[in-house]
């Protein structure tokens, strides 16, 4: 039994904002016990005490993050001129890495939010060997020749179900992406650009209504995290509007849009860019149903990764170093581009700005989720900076003090004065991305939770406090003491099970095998072949 | 092959396994080549080379570390065969030679959409539309760059067979360079995968390539994901070090700068030059050399003799693949991690 004694609890589930202690036994959080013996008490004066962290959307594993490590050896810690200097400058990092640097900044559940189907055996291999964590891993779907192909023979709105539920099983997914709906399939044939009601070639289908049959087939199967969309223009100026008519058209069911800055803009300007995050932020705080996490970009050295390929086929025109990606299969496909956020350049401060105002514009932190879209935006390794920025509006003025003042001009930033409580970052990121996903064993301190457990030393330098913990508990082992991982347990895969049906598994099996010669347990990702004593943990659906 | 040899005489396993542990712990500089297994067995091996600080290399590991520059160099451009399969109306066969996979791959290419095909150097027997001859590695690369210059109007007279070669790929709806990373050098890689990516301006065109065999690209990706970076590596000072020159497991053997070598096995049987330095080998049943290494140990085969993850062909990914007549023998994967568990307590080189 663990005794976390004299602590600061902050759990917005269970009311707690205060001092208090905390008990650990059998991997999960219990009542103190009778005699109050523990086998390990750890001094928690002068700490907060929260849930483990959970990111909701980072590209930690998968072909693409993989391409993105071979493409860019020369990013490798070892590669580079004082690889001991600071874990910021690293993007190029193996599995290991990325578990025990989410664990020591005291992220317990990591969500891998681009898995394609093709490559579902691959990014489950890769994510078991992602230490200390867990995982789950969203299954993209909306660019297949098979999906479009119901759609386009107005097919029942079971067998779209159906098939999305196929999919999830299939794959062991913990829910269902779509990436720029209709637009890789749209590329494939010569679109360069492609918005919600533009038709997919050869489909006459919509990007509109893909997103509405996959939004609806996920509601309707009870699978707890709603439809996680990937609009259209992504980067693009003005794309407000397209998050907006997102929004509008996804209402009455619950829609996730993810890394929302990217669509945060606006056509103002002498160049034609500018802050729409006040626009976005209004209609994020009027629609209930929507959830959007930020895709908040800081500035240096990173790599975009992306299903969106004709997004990205665009985005290598600015890649730095000079080099790019573009992998096409039968579903999306994947794009990376290398890029180099510069703190002088306009653009990339309007878009620094714009993440910063929708995370303090948008009035409930229940839904509003902090990413980077690691490493989109940024490596998750700048997590403790941006709490910083969300925290401490000294600590924003100084940032913004030393950026061009034409580009911030541009933006409402300098003018908003909320500063993030402690309270509302543990709603941010740890109970509202439990209750987002389903998972009620964890994201608070609730006697019978998960023991996962975040310890911070208080401190006013709020980077300094959330860079590394005190104590991090991952299933009530001690996994991280005073900054450095000491134990590597294995972690799961996050999944759901919403029950396909065996109608559609028997035409996925004559359309696999007439189309391609195959057969679809290609893509089937059997535990067994994981290697690991249960791999997969179950989240329920809905019933 | 009996189960296990030691010095030539058949052994029980437990014992060669120990007199593996004894050897690689003992080495200063140990390499672990082949990668010749499934991905559990690539991933076995990768996990002790961490610990022994030992160099991991492929079988194939030439023609991986080609493609591996070339993609660090500039990236690329490619697509899956079933996609291809699907949706491919022209394909340039670009140095994609003959052999048994080549025709493999086109055979599965030529399925669904109709093809029209230009070819560039030795193909597979097909009905061809443009045939641009060329013979040998250096007039492919030319070929290539010809063609690149023709498609891209760099060229004020064209040879005829080009022009009529460039009007067909840039008439295609969706079409591919299909060629083998073996027969192509890193400049015609770089051509071939420049002029998909030029073609691209207008029209729409990428690349499958051959894959490596023996599981080439699957030992890639976990190199990629365990170390952090490609093949030819070696884990040392607590971190990856990734030098394609310096971790090429030939080199190390053949200068005898590596003093023991571990060959992981059982898709393709070691080279003679493995035989310079002491080696275990983790063989197939077939394994049967002149002269038996320090230590070898007959492993399954995946997909036959066990279930295996193996890259494949159409999908351009991992697959689970069922065993055909399932036995007892143990993969490679676990003979790895006994070799593993049996290391002296003072072993660690990392």
């Amino acid at each position: 039994m663990i005794h976390l004694k004299g602590g600061y609890l902050v759990d917005p589930v269970n009311h707690l904002d205060g001092p208090g202690d905390l008990w650990i036994e059998g991997g999960r959080i219990v009542a103190p016990p009778a005699g109050g013996r523990a086998t390990e008490t750890v001094d928690c004066t002068g700490c907060v005490v929260m849930a483990g962290a959970i990111d909701v959307h980072s590209h930690i594993g998968g072909g693409n993050v993989n391409t993105a490590r071979l493409l860019l050896p020369e990013e490798h810690p070892a590669s580079l001129r004082r690889p001991g200097e600071t874990p910021l400058s690293r993007i190029g990092f193996d599995v290991d890495t990325t578990g025990r640097l989410y664990a020591e900044m005291g992220f317990t559940t990591v969500i891998e939010p681009a898995m394609m189907p093709s490559n579902g055996l691959h990014a489950h291999l890769e994510l078991a060997d992602i230490p200390i964590i867990d995982k789950g891993a969203l299954v993209v779907l909306g660019n297949e020749d098979f999906l479009l192909t119901l759609l386009r023979g107005k097919e029942s709105r079971s067998a779209v179900r159906d098939y999305v539920s196929y999919m999830v099983e299939s794959t062991g997914a913990l829910g269902i992406k779509v990436i720029n709906a209709g637009a890789s399939a749209a590329f494939k044939a010569n679109a360069r650009t492609f918005a919600l009601d533009d038709e997919v070639p050869g489909y006459g289908v919509s990007s509109r209504q893909i997103v509405l049959a996959l939004q609806q087939a996920v509601d309707e199967l009870g699978i707890p995290h709603p439809l996680h969309i990937h609009c259209n223009n992504l980067g693009v100026p003005g794309n407000a509007d397209t998050a907006l008519a997102t929004m509008e058209a996804t209402s009455g069911r619950p829609a996730h849009l993810a890394h929302i800055q990217f669509y945060g803009y606006g056509k103002e300007g002498r160049r034609g860019f500018s802050s729409a995050a006040a626009r976005v932020a209004e209609a994020v705080n009027r629609r209930k149903d929507v959830t959007v996490d930020i895709g908040q970009i800081m500035f240096g050295q990173t790599v975009t990764i992306s299903c969106d390929t004709l997004r990205q086929f665009t985005a290598r025109n600015f890649s730095r170093p000079r080099k790019w990606v573009i992998t096409e299969t039968d579903f999306n496909g994947g794009g990376i581009v290398p890029y180099r956020y510069s703190s002088s350049d306009f653009y990339n401060v309007v878009q620094w700005a714009v993440g910063l105002e929708l995370f303090l514009l948008i009035d409930d932190p229940w839904r509003v989720f902090f990413t980077t879209d690691h490493p989109n935006g940024a490596p998750f390794t700048f997590y403790p900076e941006i709490f910083a920025l969300l925290m401490d509006r000294q600590a924003r003025n100084n940032a913004i003090a030393e950026l061009p003042k034409r580009a911030i001009a541009m933006t409402g930033l300098a003018s908003i004065a909320r500063e993030y409580t402690l309270a509302e970052i543990a709603i941010m990121t740890r109970a509202a991305p439990a209750r987002l996903l389903g998972l009620a064993d964890r994201g608070h301190l609730g006697r019978g939770a998960r023991a996962d457990v975040a310890v911070y030393r208080r401190r006013d330098d709020k980077a300094e406090m959330f860079r590394s913990t005190v104590v991090t508990i991952k299933a009530g082992t001690v996994v991280v003491r005073d900054g450095t991982v000491v134990a590597t347990p294995e972690g799961k895969a996050l999944v759901v099970k919403p029950g396909a049906g065996t109608a559609i598994s028997r035409r996925m099996e004559r359309y696999y095998e007439e189309v391609f010669g195959l057969s679809p347990q290609f893509f089937h990702v059997d535990p067994a072949a994981l290697g690991r004593d249960e791999p997969f943990m179950e989240v329920p659906c809905r019933s | 092959m009996a189960e296990a040899y030691v010095n030539g005489q058949a052994v029980p396993r437990g014992q060669a396994i120990a007199a593996a542990a004894r050897l690689l712990a003992s080495a200063t500089l140990p390499v672990i080549a082949g990668l010749a297994a499934d991905a559990a067995g690539i991933r076995a091996a990768l996990q002790l080379a961490r610990t022994i600080g030992a160099v991991v290399d492929h079988a194939h590991g030439p023609v991986l570390s080609r493609e591996a520059e070339v993609l660090a160099r500039m990236g690329t451009m490619a697509t899956t065969a079933q996609e291809i399969r699907r949706i491919g109306d022209v394909l340039l066969l670009a140095g994609l030679g003959d052999d048994a996979e080549a025709v493999r791959l086109l055979d599965y290419l030529s399925h669904g959409t109709p093809k029209r095909i230009v070819s560039l150097g030795p193909a597979p027997k097909a009905k061809v539309a443009v045939a641009l001859p060329a013979e040998g590695e250096p007039a492919i690369a030319a070929g290539l760059a010809l063609l690149r210059a023709t498609c891209g109007e760099r060229l004020a007279k064209p040879p005829a067979d080009y022009r009529a070669a460039a009007d067909l790929l840039r008439g295609a709806k969706f079409g591919a360079a299909v060629y083998s990373p073996a027969l192509l050098g890193a400049p015609a890689l770089e051509m071939v995968l420049g002029l998909a990516g030029d073609l691209n301006a207008g029209h729409r065109f990428s690349t499958v390539a051959l894959p490596a065999p023996a599981n080439g690209e699957a030992a890639m990706q976990i190199c990629g994901w365990l170390f952090g970076v490609p093949l030819r590596s070696r884990w040392m000072d607590g971190g990856a070090k990734h030098d394609p020159w310096r971790f090429d497991a030939r080199r190390l053997v053949e200068t005898r700068e590596a003093d023991a070598a571990l060959w992981i096995g059982p898709i393709e049987d070691p080279p003679d030059w493995l035989r310079r330095v002491p080696a275990v080998v983790l063989a197939g049943r077939g394994f049967a050399p002149d002269k038996m290494p320090e230590v070898a140990i007959s492993v399954g085969r995946p997909g036959v003799d066990h279930p295996g993850v193996l890259y494949q062909l159409e999908t351009r990914a991992l697959c689970l693949v069922p065993p055909s007549r399932p036995t007892a023998l143990p993969s490679s994967a676990e003979i790895v991690a006994a070799i593993h568990a049996a290391l002296p307590a003072s072993g660690s080189g990392a």
